[in-house]
């Protein structure tokens, strides 16, 4: 396997789907402080990065941000979608970030069980 | 756990360029990590603060509890532990460890660590080097941006060859090309 065979992935992918830098749909962020990556938040990333990849979702993004005052509630993650409120989730884990992908990402529900706080 | 920590400080810090370093080596029993960035670096006021042990504040350039507990860490496991930093040049965090050090905890999932660090990087350039034994993993966003031209690393198939090229090149041995 070489870096080069990206370049199939660049010649599939120039013609109709695929992102490009700073056009999506939905940015996840995530929060990644030292409180946020000690309670797991590099799991609840890698389960978002899965899930885009197995679901094919070419019009999601994830960031990272760092602390943000929310520490008993980490791992912390916003889900902003065009036109939307931000949802806000806190105690966020893998299988949490599943759901989140499916049930909100997807279908357009946010999983109100994990919400922490919603922003206009 | 703290290469992840070490990496975010540098984003943090507002580095363009950020060089992660993960080598293992049996013969000299021993684990070195390092984690250098250009970022804004620290004068020698706040890097006094660091070295003292905690320095919890949310300062400029905020850093909790990741470096007095990797520098634990490290001189626990009969390591060494260093910060070299200028206001305005970057930081450089160098770790050892001797590998087969009882206490020595567990790094994690290496393989999605540098995947979060990959993909999170955006316009900064990320260069990881990671080399255990014969597994060598050499990634340098720039190549990726040139191979990729305007197609994004978060594209769900660049995602999916990026968590297989990783983690064959951390667990296969490597053929002679």
């Amino acid at each position: 396997m070489k870096l080069e065979d990206l370049r199939k992935i660049r010649e599939r992918a120039s013609k109709n789907i695929s992102l490009r830098q700073g056009d999506a749909r939905v940015n996840v962020v995530i929060g990644m402080g030292t409180s946020g990556i000690a309670a797991g938040a590099r799991d609840v990333m890698a389960a978002f990065l899965d899930e885009i990849g197995k679901r094919d979702l070419n019009d999601v993004i994830v960031t990272q941000t760092g602390e943000r005052g929310l520490a008993s509630s980490e791992p912390v993650v916003e889900v902003h979608i065009k036109g939307e409120p931000v949802v806000v989730y806190g105690e966020m884990s893998d299988v949490r970030a599943r759901r989140v992908v499916a049930e909100h990402v997807v279908n357009g529900n946010a999983v109100t069980d994990y919400v922490i706080e919603v922003r206009k | 756990m703290h290469v992840l920590d070490l990496v975010q400080n540098a984003f943090s810090a507002g580095a363009r360029n950020v060089d992660v370093q993960f080598v293992c080596d049996k013969d000299a029993d021993l684990i070195t990590l390092e984690v250098s960035d250009d970022g804004r670096g620290m004068d020698e006021e706040l890097l006094a603060a660091v070295h003292r042990g905690f320095h919890s504040t949310k300062g400029p350039r905020s850093i909790g509890l990741g470096i007095p507990l990797l520098r634990e860490v490290a001189e626990h496991c009969d390591g060494s532990f260093d910060i070299e930093s200028r206001r305005g040049q970057g930081t450089r965090v160098t770790a050892t460890f001797r590998r087969t050090h009882i206490d020595l905890p567990p790094f994690g999932d290496l393989a999605k660590t540098f995947l979060t660090v990959l993909v999170t990087s955006a316009v900064r350039r990320v260069r990881i080097t990671y080399r255990c034994d014969d597994r060598v993993l050499s990634i340098d966003t720039d190549e990726v941006h040139s191979i990729l031209g305007e197609i994004s690393l978060q594209s769900p198939e660049v995602i999916r060859f990026l968590q297989r090229y990783i983690a064959e090149q951390m667990e296969e041995k490597q053929e002679a090309t």
